[in-house]
């Protein structure tokens, strides 16, 4: 992506709904011109003439509909808070294309026979979008999906997760109650605990099996990362995360989202990321 | 002349709106955003003679009408900045935007050496001498300790160099007024103030500082009416040209820093969040002087009459 395709943008809300008991969707118009890549993030002032909140606040993107640009969104802090208070049509600033993309060069992808994605929480949101693309252009690749939440107030509504995924494995904290299959003609099994419980299960080494050069692209919070990037010392599986690191300005500008290399020194998540080679960093 | 033409001493600018270290990288960030070669000059990142990895994270942090920043002067050195830029920044000097290098080291050589190379190249119009940085442990901001350790160096680089100095101060000082007069007596051409604040953020969850400095630089909005009581004393204190910085976020600031005594101004913080606002700033005073029908300058001596009276 040329650096000059980034432009900071006009934009207002084409929806923003709840869309279950932690997570919403924000529609935002799509500017004429506007492409962006899966993984890659937009830099949003949520209340462009007020200093407060006074950062932007970095996105992924969801969807990319021909009008539309979706944002799947958590509440934090003030910022998201506000946010979700945002009725439709209400201006916002919009910094777009920043970062990096996941893999999806012809050249990459014809060596892969699988994908799989880990998604822990709200880091479902780039993931998705990620399998969308995969989709467009190879339909034949299965896609597999890891699924970390809490409970069942994260679940994306069906509508959203039916389409891409070859199976998923859903990791629960409280199993039980969701186990009554939740997606009705999805190839779902569930665990309980975090991701792990997913990735050390019987089921989940039968179905890695299957594939000779799978890739793995992998979003969530730092422990789950870290966690990740252990559990796959012995396996070497290739592996993308997408991290997350306080931003000034989202267009490496300020230095501020410094992220340890692991040979040394300091990547910029904002430029060099959000989505990194596992083995070129080294989250501490 | 032009209406917004600066001219006073060695400070020659096309226009007074310039951009702070730290804040606006090397420029080129900006170019998608607008034509940088349009504002009366760009400061660059601190630079160091050796490239320099920073702090660890977290960097930065956002506070009630501001942020605060522990980047450490992260930056890729000298050389490696004239190798990467000096194309760009000559292309920028011939469309009269000036290119200010701000200048960081340990000890009083490396400053010297920066000057050796800087002067080699052509591509700077002028060197801002950083004795205020606060997230460095050596250096920076202890060239501030006393007046005459400041002197000491300026006087040096003064001796080394025909390029215009600019001395650039700190907020954190009892009274800002012996660092200007030993600036100026030492052979500076120009004062800019400020630098950050020093400032503090505790996480109330781990219970424990959020920067591993502790303490780190504090600018934003909130910063402004220090910037102005500062600049204003500096201004008493001196007839050096002074560049005014400190929380400017939109047209009036501007002006308050003009009627304190600032001759040009240099946003800081506010172009991460609006990567525009140095070129919205430049339509609105052009306009501003059209529509009143006066040169700059005259604006600046009717908003700073009532310092004479
Ligand atoms: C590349 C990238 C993509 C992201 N994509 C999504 C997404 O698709 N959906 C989603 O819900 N969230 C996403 N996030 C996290 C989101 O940016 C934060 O949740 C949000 O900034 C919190 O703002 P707040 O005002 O509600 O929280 P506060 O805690 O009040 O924020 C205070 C400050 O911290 C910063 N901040 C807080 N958390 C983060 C964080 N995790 N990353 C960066 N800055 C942070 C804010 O920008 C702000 O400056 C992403 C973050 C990054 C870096
Ligand atoms: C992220 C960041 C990095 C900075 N880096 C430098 C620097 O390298 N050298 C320097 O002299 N000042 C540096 N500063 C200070 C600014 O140049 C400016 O003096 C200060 O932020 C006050 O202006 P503002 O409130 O408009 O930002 C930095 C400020 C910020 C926010
Ligand atoms: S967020 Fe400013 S450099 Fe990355």
């Amino acid at each position: 992506m040329l650096k000059k395709d980034i432009s900071d943008y006009d934009v207002f809300i084409t929806k923003n709904d709840k869309i279950n008991e932690n997570y919403y969707l924000l529609g935002i118009s799509r500017p004429s011109g506007f492409d962006i890549m899966a993984g890659q993030f937009v830099n949003i002032k949520i209340e462009p003439n007020s200093i407060q909140p006074f950062l932007r606040r970095p996105f992924s993107v969801f969807y990319l509909d021909k009008y539309e640009i979706g944002i799947l969104y958590q509440i934090k802090g003030e910022g998201t808070k506000l946010l979700s208070t945002k009725k439709n049509g209400t201006k916002l600033k919009m910094i777009g294309p920043l970062g990096t993309s996941f893999p999806l060069e012809d050249s990459f992808m014809k060596n892969i026979d699988g994908v799989f994605l880990i998604a822990g929480g709200i880091g479902i949101a780039p993931l998705f979008f990620y399998a969308n693309r995969i989709k467009a252009k190879y339909e034949y690749l299965d896609i597999n999906l890891i699924y970390g939440i809490r409970d069942g107030g994260f679940l994306l509504p069906e509508d959203y997760i039916k389409y891409y995924f070859s199976s998923i494995f859903f990791s629960l904290e409280r199993k039980k109650v969701y186990e009554e299959n939740i997606y009705s003609g999805c190839n779902c099994k569930f665990f309980e605990g975090n991701i792990f419980s997913a990735l050390n299960s019987f089921e989940f080494d039968s179905l890695i099996k299957k594939y000779n050069n799978p890739i793995f692209a992998v979003c969530g919070p730092d422990p789950m990362l870290k966690a990740f990037i252990e559990w796959n010392k012995d396996k070497y599986f290739e592996s993308y995360l997408s991290l997350e690191s306080f931003m000034g300005c989202g267009f490496h500008a300020c230095l501020g989202c410094a992220v340890p290399k692991s040979s040394g020194g300091y990547i910029y998540l904002c430029e060099e990321g959000p989505v990194v080679y596992y083995k070129d960093i080294n989250l501490q | 002349m032009s209406l917004l033409e600066v001219k006073k001493g060695k400070l020659n600018l096309k226009n007074p709106i310039l951009t702070a270290s730290g804040t606006f990288g090397y420029g080129d960030e900006f170019e998608p955003f607008f034509d940088v070669s349009l504002l009366g000059g760009i400061t660059i990142k601190g630079t160091t003679l050796n490239p320099k990895d920073g702090n660890p994270p977290p960097r930065i942090y956002e506070v009630y009408g501001g942020m605060l920043n522990s980047i450490g002067l992260a930056n890729i050195g000298i050389n490696q900045v004239i190798e990467k830029y000096s194309k760009y920044f000559l292309s920028l000097i011939n469309s009269g935007c000036a290119v200010i290098i701000n200048i960081n080291g340990e000890k009083i050589e490396d400053f010297l050496k920066i000057i050796e190379i800087s002067d080699s190249t052509g591509c700077f119009n002028f060197y801002e001498i950083n004795v205020s940085c606060p997230n460095v442990k050596k250096g920076g901001i202890a060239f501030s300790q006393d007046p005459k350790t400041m002197g000491k160096l300026i006087n040096k680089i003064r001796k080394k160099t025909k390029t215009p100095i600019i001395v650039k101060l700190s907020p954190n000082v009892q009274s800002i007024s012996p660092y200007v007069k030993s600036a100026e007596d030492s052979g500076a051409d120009i004062i800019s103030l400020i630098n950050t604040m020093k400032g503090i953020s505790i996480d109330i969850n781990s219970k424990k500082p959020r920067f591993k400095n502790i303490y780190a630089g504090f600018s934003g909005p909130a910063i402004k009416p220090i910037a102005l009581y500062h600049i204003y004393e500096a201004r008493r204190s001196t007839c050096l040209p002074i560049i005014g910085m400190g929380g400017i976020n939109n047209f009036n600031d501007m002006l308050e820093f003009f009627a304190v005594g600032a001759d040009a101004i240099e946003v800081g913080t506010m172009n991460l969040v609006n990567p525009t606002i140095t070129y919205e700033l430049l339509i609105e005073l052009e306009k501003y002087c059209e529509n009143n029908k006066k040169p700059l300058s005259k604006i600046k001596e009717e908003l700073t009459q009532w310092m004479k009276q």
